[in-house]
C-alpha cells in the first residue's frame, strides 16, 4: 500500500489488529480467560505478518501475535523454525484461486509435520489463507486431529465479560 | 560459462534475468548466486513440476528464460520469502517469479486467480468473490441482528457501514461474509467490549487483493485506490487493516 499511497499515509495511519489487540490486552481494556484454552496451543507465523512484512514496511510482527496468545493460552508451543524461519502453511501467493491444489497441499507437508512434533491441539492462524489451508487442507489430509482459530477468534472466545 | 553455453546453443535471449535485474534494488543481488542450494532445500515448492528456486534461477541465468518462465512452477511457489533469508546472498527470487508470472499473456494466466481479479474490478467492494456493496451490507446486518438477539450480552454491538467520522476503518477479506458470516463477529465483540468507533466501507471494504498475485500492476493500483478513497471521504483516522 505504500507503494502508491506516500500520500494517503501522511492523512492517516494504519494500523494492524496485532497492534490493537495488544494494546487493549495491556491496558486492560479488554480481560481474558486463560482456562478456556487448556489444551497445547500453537503460534503459525504467516509470511504476510513477518517475513514480507519485514521486507515490505521495515517491521515484522512476530513477538505481537505470540503475546497475544500467550495472554490467551498457558500452554503455548513453537513450530521450529519460527518466525523469521518459519515455513509457509502452502497457501500463500494466491494458491486458494490457483488450479493446482494437489500441489498446495504437497507443499503444507512441512507444516503439517512442524504442528504433529509440536503436539498441538489448537493451531492459531492469524491469517485467513493460513489459517483454511491448515484447518481444511492440511488437518484433513494429513490427519492432524486439531482446531484452528484465528488470533481475533481466539481472543474473543476467551472475554471475560464485564458484570453490569 | 554460462556465455559460452548461450553461444553454443545459439540462443542470445538472456534478456528476462537482466529486465528484471534493472527494477530491483541492487538487482535484486540476482547474479550472485553461489549454487549453494540453501534456497532449495528450505523451499517446500521443491521437487514441484520438477523445479527448484536454485534451478529456476540457473535456469534464467543460463538463458532458458521461457522453460523458466513458463513452468507452471511459477505458480506454486507462494511467494513466501523464505528463502531470501536463508540465501547467503540475500538473493530475491520471489522477486523473479512475480516477474516471470507477469511475463504471461494475461489470457494464458491460471484462469481462477485472473478472475478473482476480475471479480474484484467488476464492483465498488473489491471483493474477490464478486460480492456487491449491496449484499454485503445485507449479510452484515443480518448476522449482527442475530447475535444480538441469541446472544443478550451483545445486544448493544454494533457493526456500522459508511459511518462517518469513526476513529477506525476496517476491511475484511470476502471469504466471511460470503461463506462463513460468523467469523465476522468475534471482531465485532472484541472492538464492542474496548468501547471503540468504528466503521466498514460499503466501497473497498474487501480486504483481500487477487490481483496482486496475478501479477497485474495496474489492477492492483486501482484495487488499492478504491478503499483508501472510501476511509477518506468518511474522514476516518485510523485504517485498520485485517489482512
Ligand atoms: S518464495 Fe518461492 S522459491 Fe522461495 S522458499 Fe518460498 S516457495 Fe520457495
Ligand atoms: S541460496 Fe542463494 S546463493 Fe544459494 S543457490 Fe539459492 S539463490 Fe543461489
Amino acid at each position: 500500500m505504500n507503494r502508491w499511497y506516500p500520500d494517503a499515509l501522511k492523512e492517516f495511519q494504519i494500523v494492524t489488529v496485532f497492534d490493537l489487540l495488544l494494546q487493549y490486552i495491556q491496558e486492560g481494556r479488554i480481560q481474558l480467560d486463560k482456562s478456556i484454552h487448556s489444551v497445547p496451543v500453537a503460534y503459525h507465523d504467516p509470511c504476510n505478518y513477518g517475513r514480507k512484512s519485514l521486507k515490505t514496511f521495515g517491521k515484522a510482527y512476530f513477538e505481537e501475535g505470540r503475546d497475544v496468545t500467550k495472554a490467551c493460552c498457558e500452554d503455548v508451543r513453537e513450530l521450529n523454525p519460527n518466525r523469521n524461519g518459519a515455513y509457509c502453511c502452502g497457501a500463500g501467493g494466491g494458491a486458494w484461486a490457483l488450479p493446482y491444489s494437489e500441489e498446495r497441499v504437497f507443499y503444507g507437508r512441512t507444516k503439517a509435520r512442524q504442528i504433529t512434533e509440536s503436539g498441538a491441539k489448537l493451531v492459531v492462524a492469524p491469517c485467513h489463507n493460513c489459517r483454511d489451508q491448515i484447518m481444511k487442507s492440511l488437518n484433513k489430509e494429513y490427519d492432524l486431529g486439531i482446531e484452528v482459530k484465528y488470533l481475533w477468534e481466539l481472543v474473543a472466545d476467551s472475554l471475560i465479560l464485564p458484570k453490569k | 560459462m554460462s556465455e559460452s553455453i548461450i553461444k553454443i546453443k545459439g540462443k542470445k535471449k538472456g534478456s528476462f534475468l537482466d529486465k528484471v535485474k534493472e527494477i530491483l534494488p541492487d538487482g535484486g543481488n540476482l547474479n550472485l548466486c553461489l549454487t549453494c542450494g540453501a534456497c532449495a532445500s528450505g523451499c517446500p515448492a521443491t521437487g514441484l513440476e520438477d523445479m527448484d528456486p536454485r534451478k529456476f534461477l540457473r535456469m534464467c541465468a543460463m538463458g532458458l528464460d521461457e522453460e523458466a518462465i513458463h513452468s507452471p512452477w511459477v505458480w506454486m511457489c507462494t511467494m513466501c520469502q523464505r528463502c531470501i533469508y536463508v540465501c547467503p546472498m540475500k538473493i530475491d527470487i520471489p522477486q523473479l517469479v512475480f516477474n516471470a508470472r507477469a511475463e504471461w499473456p494475461r489470457e494464458d494466466r491460471p484462469k481462477g486467480i485472473r478472475d478473482s481479479c476480475d471479480m474484484a474490478l467488476r464492483n465498488d467492494s473489491n471483493s474477490a468473490m464478486g460480492t456487491a456493496p449491496d449484499d454485503f451490507i445485507f449479510v452484515v446486518e443480518d448476522v449482527l441482528a442475530e447475535y444480538q438477539e441469541s446472544q443478550p450480552e451483545f445486544k448493544d454491538m454494533q457493526a456500522p457501514i459508511d459511518k462517518p467520522g469513526t476513529f477506525f476503518f476496517l476491511n475484511q477479506n470476502s471469504r466471511e461474509p460470503v461463506t462463513e458470516p460468523d467469523e465476522m463477529v468475534p471482531l465485532w465483540k472484541i472492538l464492542h467490549l474496548a468501547g471503540v468507533d468504528w466503521t466498514y466501507g460499503s466501497k473497498g471494504w474487501a480486504a483481500e487483493n487477487y490481483c496482486m498475485f496475478l501479477a497485474d500492476n495496474d489492477c492492483w493500483e486501482r484495487v488499492t485506490r478504491v478503499s483508501a478513497n472510501q476511509a477518506d471521504e468518511l474522514g476516518t483516522k485510523v485504517f485498520l487493516n485485517t489482512e
